[in-house]
């Protein structure tokens, strides 16, 4: 007896059954063991799971997605002082496993769901766009790249990126493997790479790619011709934290040419409170979650001297290599 | 902790005995067996759903289910499509409502998996297959059988323990037939060994326990110091979890706190201050 591997077990919506999108995942997994469900919340959404024990070898479901396939951004995302800012869901989870990530406190389950009608999310796109322009985040719930071996939906989402000129994409991405020579190249589509330090990523950020991997990703990335964005976001506060995101910038002085870079995105560390306490009480030994952090308005944060703190300090460390309007608080302070 | 349950004495007798269970007063109304340490309790359901459903639930209205605890119902199904063995339930579809159930399915087996339709009364095969056909969520290629508890036994565990906790394991008996109770020990004699050696697998895959503890000097350290600063409920509320970081973070709070105690604190309001101030040596250590 062994514990199943990642995707053994594929869930297909009855209504997900027999979709261009549902048959190629399934190819790849030829020896998956495939479970039609009714509906995707039989699984998804039952009581009590282990999100833990469920993501160290998650479940796929294949669903349909309904109702609102857009939503607009949410106050404690980085909008890049884009008007019309949205984000959409094609896949929910990450098969990466970031101790503070904040899906581990919205989700019930480990498993993860991927929509099938990329179709009908891109309608959606264009009947936005008839009516204005759409800067939007579509690796949202999820790690896309990550995620392009079994989806090719970051593939798909710069070929759309492409060919509608009014629409902006960022694919936030912690990296994955090389980047798939099938994603469209173009201006409109970024790719946003999310840097901690080495030993943060070591101890944080498990299954998701080393610093320095994350680094050639992002210069491959810019070789193609993508614009690349840095996300330092959240920055990590552990008791080494300063010297390390120090080493960090001058390891990136070595790498790449700042100039290059399209911007940049700072943020702390901000979590909502039935998430935390979620999150608290699957992983109790974690330091990063058992921080003091206080909670104001729903929302755990640093507390405010070390939130300023922490901002000033990595601010002063990306205004020392590109120019401030490059530079972007998930908070304007 | 492990809850077996069978719905009949038959089914579950090779359970009892090579275990060495013992009968056992549980919750009133339901027959139970307990292993002289305590750590396996095999609970009669009696057939049906309802049945099924009331003796779960009696149970756990009386025993406490943990995070770490197992459920796994052993007991026999009719064949409907496939062929005789041993079976791990991997979707349990509820003829009379519907629904479907879905136990998780983390580890590999050294079973095939089944789906399992529960119905409210014996069926003949044929009917069975005739009546099922509809069913076309069900995939094709997978044994089907068919059974008279596995619906209500996952349903009435599962508002105590989670999908990751329920193992439905079933044996093929008949094809619809009825059988006599002789016939029925004697077909899960013969599965029982095979479902034993998937229980022990199963039980010895423990949830991941993750617990924070403080030693006995850490704790008395902490307390003295919640004294000395005359701390209120929510200044002990913060000092713990000041603690708690700086254990899990490798930071020596200890010193710091020995170094405060060796100095006076007369009022709540100082106390305030010290704990601010150990608070930023913490945070900034
Ligand atoms: S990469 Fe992002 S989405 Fe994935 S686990 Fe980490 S924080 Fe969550």
């Amino acid at each position: 007896m062994r514990e199943r591997k990642a995707f053994s077990v594929i869930y297909v919506e009855q209504e997900a059954m027999g979709r261009k999108e549902t048959e190629g995942i399934l190819s790849r997994f030829p020896d998956a063991e495939v479970i039609v469900c009714g509906d995707y919340h039989e699984v998804f959404n039952r009581r009590r799971q282990s999100f833990s024990k469920q993501h160290r070898a998650p479940a796929l479901i294949l669903a349909v997605h309904h109702g609102e396939l857009i939503h607009q951004g949410s106050p404690v995302c980085q909008s890049f002082r884009e008007d019309c800012f949205y984000y959409a869901s094609s896949i929910m989870n990450c098969p990466y496993d970031c101790t503070y990530c904040w899906l581990k406190g919205m989700y019930e389950s480990g498993d993860l769901v991927v929509f099938v009608n990329l179709e009908d999310l891109f309608q959606a796109v264009e009947d936005m766009l008839g009516e204005h322009p759409v800067y939007l985040c579509v690796s949202y719930d999820t790690d896309l790249l990550a995620m392009e071996p079994v989806t090719g939906y970051a593939s798909a989402w710069s070929r759309f990126a492409k060919e509608h000129e009014d629409l902006l994409i960022e694919i936030r991405t912690k990296g994955y493997g090389h980047l798939p020579s099938s994603m469209a190249v173009s201006e409109r589509t970024i790719l946003a790479y999310t840097l901690s330090p080495a030993r943060a990523a070591e101890q944080f950020e498990h299954r998701a790619p080393a610093t320095n991997q994350r680094i050639e990703n992002l210069l491959e990335a810019q070789k193609a011709g993508f614009p690349v964005r840095l996300c330092f976001d959240p920055v990590l506060v552990y008791p080494s934290w300063k010297e390390d995101y120090a080493t960090l910038f001058q390891t990136l002085d070595q790498k790449i040419n700042w100039e290059s870079i399209r911007d940049i995105s700072v943020g702390t560390f901000r979590l909502s409170s039935d998430y935390m306490q979620r999150m608290r009480r699957q992983d109790p030994t974690s330091a990063l979650l058992a921080y003091p952090y206080v909670c104001t308005d729903g929302f755990y944060h640093l507390p405010d001297t070390i939130e300023h703190e922490v901002e000033t300090y990595v601010t002063k460390l990306c205004r020392d290599r590109v120019k401030e309007e490059k530079i972007f608080l998930w908070r304007e302070v | 902790m492990l809850y077996l349950f069978s719905a009949l004495y038959q089914e579950a007798a090779p359970l009892i005995d090579t275990l060495k269970l013992k009968k056992t007063d549980t919750a009133r109304g339901i027959d139970s067996f307990a292993s002289e340490d305590g750590s396996v309790l095999l609970t009669l359901t009696g057939t049906g759903n309802y049945n099924a459903i009331a003796a779960v639930s009696a149970l756990f209205a009386v025993r406490e289910a943990k995070r770490d605890d197992q459920v796994i119902f052993y007991g026999s199904a009719a064949l409907v499509r496939g062929s005789a063995f041993l079976y791990r339930v991997r979707e349990i579809h509820d003829s009379a409502t519907g629904r479907r159930a879905f136990p998780d399915l983390l580890l590999t087996l050294p079973l095939p998996d089944a789906a399992a339709i529960t119905l409210p009364r014996v069926m003949r095969t044929r009917t069975m297959v005739r009546t099922f056909a509809a069913h076309e969520e069900i995939g094709e290629s997978v044994p089907l059988l068919a059974d008279m508890e596995s619906y209500g036994v996952y349903e009435a565990a599962a508002r105590h323990v989670g999908p990751d906790q329920i193992t439905i394991l079933r044996f093929t008996s008949d094809a619809g037939e009825k059988i006599s109770g002789r016939q029925m020990q004697s077909v899960s004699e013969q599965y029982a060994p095979g479902a034993l050696e998937v229980i022990r697998e199963i039980c010895s895959v423990g949830e991941d326990q993750k617990e924070v503890k403080l030693s006995d000097e850490d704790e008395a350290l902490l307390s003295r110091f919640s004294g000395w600063i005359h701390a209120s409920v929510s200044m002990n509320t913060e000092l713990s979890r000041l603690v708690n970081y700086a254990n899990l973070s490798a930071i020596s709070w200890q010193p710091i706190a020995e170094e405060y105690l060796a100095l006076p604190c007369r009022s709540r309001v100082q106390g305030k201050k010290i704990l601010e101030e150990f608070r930023e040596r913490i945070l900034h250590a």
